[in-house]
């Protein structure tokens, strides 16, 4: 790894002065480095202080102590176009904009770069150019961004940031008005761009299990305000993102990387069949609340009678057997079952 | 990586043609009514007449050229400052505050142009002073002094609180807070004066353009220039500020001082304008709608100069059809800007409607 870390966090302690010696710490003794190349996913529940944490490094806040340091240098003394030229944000909010084409938009993001009068040079034209190409939007450079979609509306922000040819670029929770679709592009997007261009890419967000699967690295962030940072799979091995998350009613499951709301048990059922159809049979039965045990330790025993593609087809062996091709009827049959 | 292949600034090539026809045209039109402004008048000169005494005619009759050089004129050259003025302090503040209401006077400073001119006009039998200032100094002065210094004290209650916080917002409702006291403070003054003082008041709050004499125009006219000119120097900053304060900053804006020369100059825009013409509404907040439907742009370098064009056509009109030509009748500035601009501003933004997300 590079020993040299672009943005670096040296017991920082962040949060609000209410006055004097009476500050509210959201998080202390932060020791973290980001390293060029890499996109990174903060998470964490709501309230632990993620904006607090993005506030603080795009300088915004000042730290309560310690330091960021962005290339080695505290954040806090570089003048604001100098820190522009290094750091961009794209945010959560719609800016409403009016009748400014796509084009205009990624152009400010050269502000920083242009001299007094904002005049654009040839320089600023091929990454005004780039950065829309890079986003895919070249189709639409001279639409008007009132008339984007929300998606292709975040991606004119993301790519008015890429103008400013940052080094790393933070993007506070900026996949939250999408869909799934969308936000599965533009994550992979960003993991791209981290890739190619050899930028950190920083993004927060609520979206756990695309995060999990995109993101080069994960900062969980828990509501006890302390910070893990390391790759997503690590942190699920080692119970950090259970720990991170713990509240009540809610569980991590590692075995699928998801949470899922605990229920009380409405019995032990067990469960024969392969494929798509046997994971979604197994996903309703834990929604209904079984728990779903080895063959034999249970009393139902449910076999599916399904191949690949041909919709489902199930039996319950038992002294009351009876068979049925919905998961809505097995649901049916057992709670009947229960009762 | 491919090509789009753009033209040198940067905008749809359809827009740089009608940008380059309006450079031509919105300069003709303006000159043109200009010209109108001097030509047409409750005295009917013929317009030859009027180019040679402007062009150093002594040929003429003394009362024809006292008419242009001492009246039309002074009032011609005012009128195309004032509107310029006005239409540029609007888009400020409505590219500050991100707000498609927003005018030049929401910051307060008309009110407390009102509030000097109320405390000269109508305490003038009651306080000694003020009644001999404008003894010595006469009537028209002392009202432009008074609204000068209203205005002058609202801008500073303004910048001083500008420099202490952070959010735009707080400084909007601080101006709206200041004007209600201030016209609170005139009604009051209104309920204890004496019909000849309260008609004076009134008088100053239709606005005129004729008020204005060479002599004032020395300077009213530099602070328009400048203050203008300064507000041209900020176009690259308010573009930033369309997406709001935090992209802004993050663009590598300096926030606070941008905010700070953009209410200076507007505010200095529209105090002289309040001083010299009265508190002229309507223009401010129509003039940079009807520029940004025109030029089909946010780019404040297109709409700055563009805003500045309109404005002066708009007041020129507007003042053209106040003095009534050839009646010897003057109706009151303020009505016509907003009777004859309201409805047109109101039928052009309900066939666009989405001007009105266009927060600037």
């Amino acid at each position: 790894m590079n020993p040299s870390a672009l943005l670096e966090l040296r017991n920082l302690g962040i949060g609000y002065r209410m006055g004097a010696h009476r500050d509210r710490v959201v998080a202390k003794n932060l020791d973290l480095g980001l390293h060029a190349g890499s996109f990174v996913c903060l998470l964490g529940p709501n309230g632990a202080g993620k904006s607090t944490l993005i506030r603080t490094l795009t300088g915004l806040q000042p730290p309560l102590e310690g330091e960021v340091l962005l290339e080695g240098t505290p954040i806090g003394s570089f003048k604001p176009k100098a820190l522009a030229q290094r750091m961009s944000l794209v945010l959560t909010q719609r800016v409403p904009v009016g009748n400014m084409p796509v084009w205009s938009m990624v152009a400010m993001g050269r502000h920083p770069h242009t001299g007094w009068s904002g005049r654009l040079g040839h320089d600023d034209e091929t990454a005004i150019e780039d950065a829309i190409a890079s986003v895919g939007l070249e189709p639409l450079a001279f639409r008007p961004v009132s008339e984007l979609s929300d998606g292709e509306r975040q991606k004119a922000m993301i790519a008015r940031a890429l103008a400013q040819d940052p080094k790393i670029m933070i993007l506070d929770e900026a996949t939250a008005f999408l869909d799934l679709p969308r936000r599965v592009e533009l994550m992979d997007l960003l993991r791209n761009l981290a890739r190619q261009k050899h930028r950190v890419i920083l993004l927060s967000s609520h979206d756990l299990e695309l995060s999990l699967r995109s993101a080069d690295r994960l900062w969980l962030l828990s509501p006890s305000g302390q910070l893990r940072d390391g790759v997503p799979e690590d942190l699920v091995l080692d119970g950090g993102f259970a720990e991170t998350f713990q509240s009540c009613g809610l569980s991590f499951d590692p075995q699928r990387g998801a949470f899922h709301l605990d229920r009380p048990c409405q019995g032990q059922v067990s469960l024969e069949g392969e494929g798509v159809a046997s994971h979604w049979t197994r996903r309703a039965l834990e929604r209904a609340g079984f728990q779903i045990g080895e063959q034999g330790g249970s009393s139902l025993h449910i076999r599916l009678l399904t191949s690949e593609g041909e919709g489902l087809n199930w039996e319950i062996a038992g002294s009351p057997s009876c068979s049925g091709n919905s998961v809505e009827e097995l649901l049916n049959t057992l709670e009947a079952v229960h009762e | 990586m491919n090509k789009i292949g753009l033209l040198p600034s940067g905008g749809h090539p359809c827009l740089h043609r009608l940008w380059g026809l309006a450079w031509v045209l919105l300069p003709i039109l303006v000159l043109f009514i200009f010209a109108l402004e001097l030509c047409l008048g409750s005295i009917s000169i013929p317009p030859g007449k009027v180019f040679s005494i402007l062009l150093g005619d002594g040929q003429a009759p003394e009362a024809w050229r006292n008419i242009i050089l001492l009246f039309r004129l002074p009032r011609a050259i005012t009128a195309t400052l004032a509107g310029a003025a006005l239409g540029m302090a609007g888009l400020q503040m409505q590219t500050l505050f991100r707000n498609p209401l927003a005018d030049p006077f929401v910051l307060g400073i008309n009110s407390g142009a009102s509030l000097g001119v109320a405390l000269v006009v109508m305490s003038a039998g009651a306080v000694g002073w003020t009644a001999s200032v404008a003894q010595v100094a006469g009537a028209g002065f002392s009202l432009i002094v008074a609204s000068s210094l209203g205005s002058m004290a609202v801008m500073s209650l303004i910048l001083v609180v500008a420099r202490k916080v952070e959010s735009s917002l707080t400084l909007l409702i601080v101006g709206i807070m200041a004007g209600y006291l201030a016209s609170s403070i005139v009604t009051i003054l209104m309920h204890f004066s004496q019909e000849q003082q309260l008609q004076r008041y009134i008088g100053w709050t239709f606005g005129s353009f004729g008020g204005v004499t060479w002599s004032h125009l020395r300077i009213f006219a530099p602070a328009v220039l400048f203050s203008g000119l300064l507000a041209w120097s900020q176009a690259k900053a308010m573009n930033a500020l369309l997406l709001g304060e935090g992209y802004a900053r993050s663009m590598g804006l300096a926030v606070r001082r941008s905010r700070f020369l953009l209410i200076l100059s507007s505010s200095v825009l529209a105090g002289s304008v309040t001083a010299y013409c009265g508190p002229i509404g309507f223009l401010g907040i129509a003039v940079p709608h009807l520029a940004r439907m025109l030029m089909r742009t946010t780019d404040h370098h297109v709409l700055a100069p563009t805003v500045l064009l309109m404005g002066a056509g708009l007041a020129l009109a507007a003042d053209l059809i106040a003095q009534a030509p050839g009646t010897s009748t003057a109706l009151p500035l303020n009505a016509i800007t907003s009777l004859l601009g309201a409805p047109f501003v109101l039928g052009v933004v309900l066939r666009r409607r989405q001007v009105l997300e266009a927060g600037a």
